[in-house]
């Protein structure tokens, strides 16, 4: 078996980790291995995960043979897979691989992580998350999106490697410390049950600077109607860059869409109104559907996109990222930004998924039946997930946060927001209400005037 | 208060309009100078707020199809048809938004409201 929290290779009667010293027994409550085994054991080898895996598979595959449309949910309670990705990016100190110093950050200008000692550069490997979608089976999940362990701590102790002391990471922060007898700074690497360690990460690429530029570009455009608070106390000085938490989903499915649509066969006139002839047909489509990197919000605060309470909605209209890009997590892309924890299981996002995953077999059933220039009434769409992969990400964003307090109190944060790998800038600017309802309110009296004297006009004049 | 909802978004203007089958276009004029006010006001709101941008993640979304099969069976002509599309399409409808209100007219009024309290 292996240790839930470092990867590490253990015993099968281990009762503790010999490298990381975490609780073999402890570490197996809650986790889908021990709530999904049947056989009474607690404690399931990936090896046994596998092989149990494929037998599912291989009774799911012979039983849904005749009919490939069964619809199985998104994120449905089936054993999952979990792929352990972060085997070499260990917990402790990180040296650089040239000089052996800890001290290693981002340089936003490259997306490489650079030694502050010699000033050398190098880049993580790959995420080792990509796989063949069409060869997808059941559920596969990195360590990374897991379940949160709602009770875990957000403090973690490491054990400095270089003189023996004991260093708090206090996770809700960031996933590192440094450690105060020695100044090695500690890196949390592998994934802990309280979702701070996802299973990849894009770094920034879009400079602080650039992301300055975007965002007062973005902002004085919207001059002319921006609230004279908002104006005056407009500054990018304060922008942050952050990592949001994302989980992104591969889907092995198979979609079956039936309805009617219309033909366009005749456009004429008779008693000046026109009239159409259409043709109606009975349709259907019937194809495997690969999605790549369905992207959702792993954070309930974010997710949360009622534009009526917040803004949130401008964060997520930045999507996409470069997910073919995405590298092994490593807490020195990090360093000088915010990160924000993941607080969100795939059950939560399973429901969205499923609702975007049909979206996305309507619009591709769509694209296969463009003759129907009058429309189509789709009245089936079956998906039917044949396998999915999941992985945590976190997401750089660059953003600009404005607290708007309005006359009756009402609060409400506006964001400017710029993607952190592509530089997609988009925001929300405080409307000053009174100059816009009365330039709208001239606008209308004008075009009143003109209107109804027309509309009178048109009405007796013209036949 | 139905003209306004309609004003309240220049898009639900151009589908007023593109269904509007009765009258040439000529007939819009009057109609569009009427509204222009509240046709203004949506656009600025919209232009400042973006509360209707989401990513489109229908479209966006990297996709591959496979084995695609397909049936059209001929039902019927349908003949003397007032719409210029079809009645109860749904072929652009999208389930999996998150932006719930989506800068439409009640987020537009709230706003107004909570500014003249
Ligand atoms: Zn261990
Ligand atoms: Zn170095
Ligand atoms: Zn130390």
């Amino acid at each position: 078996m292996y240790c839930e929290k470092c990867g590490n290779r253990l015993a099968d009667d281990a009762r503790f980790c010999d490298t990381c010293g975490a609780t073999v027994a402890g570490a197996a409550i809650g986790s889908p291995a021990a709530a999904a085994d049947a056989s009474g054991s607690s404690v399931i080898t990936p090896e046994q995960l596998r092989a149990k895996w494929q037998q599912e598979a291989a009774a799911r595959g012979s039983s849904t043979a005749t009919s490939a449309t069964v619809a199985a949910p998104i994120a449905a309670p089936v054993l999952p897979q979990v792929v352990q990705n972060s085997g070499s990016g260990k917990d402790g100190i990180n040296k650089c691989p040239y000089c052996g110093a800890s001290d290693i950050q981002l340089n936003t200008a490259t997306g490489q992580l650079r030694c502050n000692y010699c000033h050398r550069e190098w880049s993580e490997a790959a995420d080792g998350l990509d796989f063949d979608i069409a060869s997808l089976n059941g559920m596969t999940i990195g360590a990374g999106s897991e379940d949160i362990n709602y009770d875990a701590s957000s403090v973690v102790t490491l054990k400095c490697s270089a003189c023996g002391a004991e260093v708090v990471i206090e996770t809700d922060e960031a996933p590192q410390a440094r450690c105060h007898w020695c100044r090695n700074t500690l890196s949390l690497n592998n994934q802990v049950p309280n979702g701070a360690i996802p299973d990849a990460v894009i770094p920034f690429r879009v400079t602080k600077e650039q992301a300055q530029g975007l965002i007062e570009t973005f902002v004085h455009k919207r001059q002319f109607y921006a609230h004279p608070r908002f104006k005056a106390e407009f500054t990018t000085d304060n922008i942050m860059g952050a990592y949001l938490p994302y989980m992104v989903v591969d889907v092995n499915s198979h979609a079956s869409l039936s309805g009617q649509a219309e033909l366009l066969v005749r456009k004429y006139d008779r008693d000046k109104t026109t009239y159409y002839d259409a043709d109606l047909y009975d349709i259907s489509r019937d194809f495997d559907l690969l999605i790549d990197d369905l992207t959702l919000e792993a954070s309930a605060e974010k997710l949360n996109q009622n534009t009526l309470v917040n803004s949130n909605n401008v964060i997520n209209a930045i999507l996409p990222y470069p997910l073919k890009e995405t590298l092994r997590f490593n807490a020195n892309y990090l360093r000088g930004f915010t990160s924000e924890k993941r607080d969100l299981n795939r059950d939560a996002v399973a429901g969205v998924a499923q609702a975007q995953v049909r979206d996305i077999a309507r619009y591709q059933a769509n694209q296969t039946a463009l003759a129907y220039n009058r429309g189509i009434h789709w009245e089936n769409i079956n998906v039917g997930v044949k396998g999915q992969l999941w992985k945590s990400v976190y997401l750089p964003v660059w953003l600009y946060s404005y607290l708007e307090v309005k006359n009756n109190g009402k609060r409400f944060l506006h964001y400017v927001a710029v993607n952190g790998a592509t530089g997609e800038t988009m925001g929300s600017v405080p409307i000053h209400m009174p100059k816009l309802l009365l330039i709208s309110a001239i606008i209308e009296l004008i075009g009143c005037a003109i209107g109804i004297p027309l509309t009178i006009f048109l009405f007796l004049f013209v036949p | 208060m139905f003209f306004s909802v309609l004003a309240a978004d220049p898009l639900y203007v151009s589908l007023l309009l593109s269904s509007n089958d009765d009258s040439s276009g000529l007939a819009a004029i009057p109609l569009l100078l009427c509204l222009s006010g509240f046709i203004y006001f949506g656009a600025v709101y919209a232009r400042y707020r973006n509360s209707d941008k989401r990513h489109l993640h229908e479209e966006e979304t990297p996709v591959r199809i496979e084995n695609l099969q397909q049936h059209n069976q001929f039902v019927i002509r349908l003949t003397g048809l007032r719409n210029s599309s079809m009645q109860d399409r749904n072929d652009q409808q999208v389930e999996g938004a998150l932006n719930e209100s989506g800068g439409g007219f009640a987020e537009q009024l709230a706003n107004v409201k909570d500014w003249v309290k």
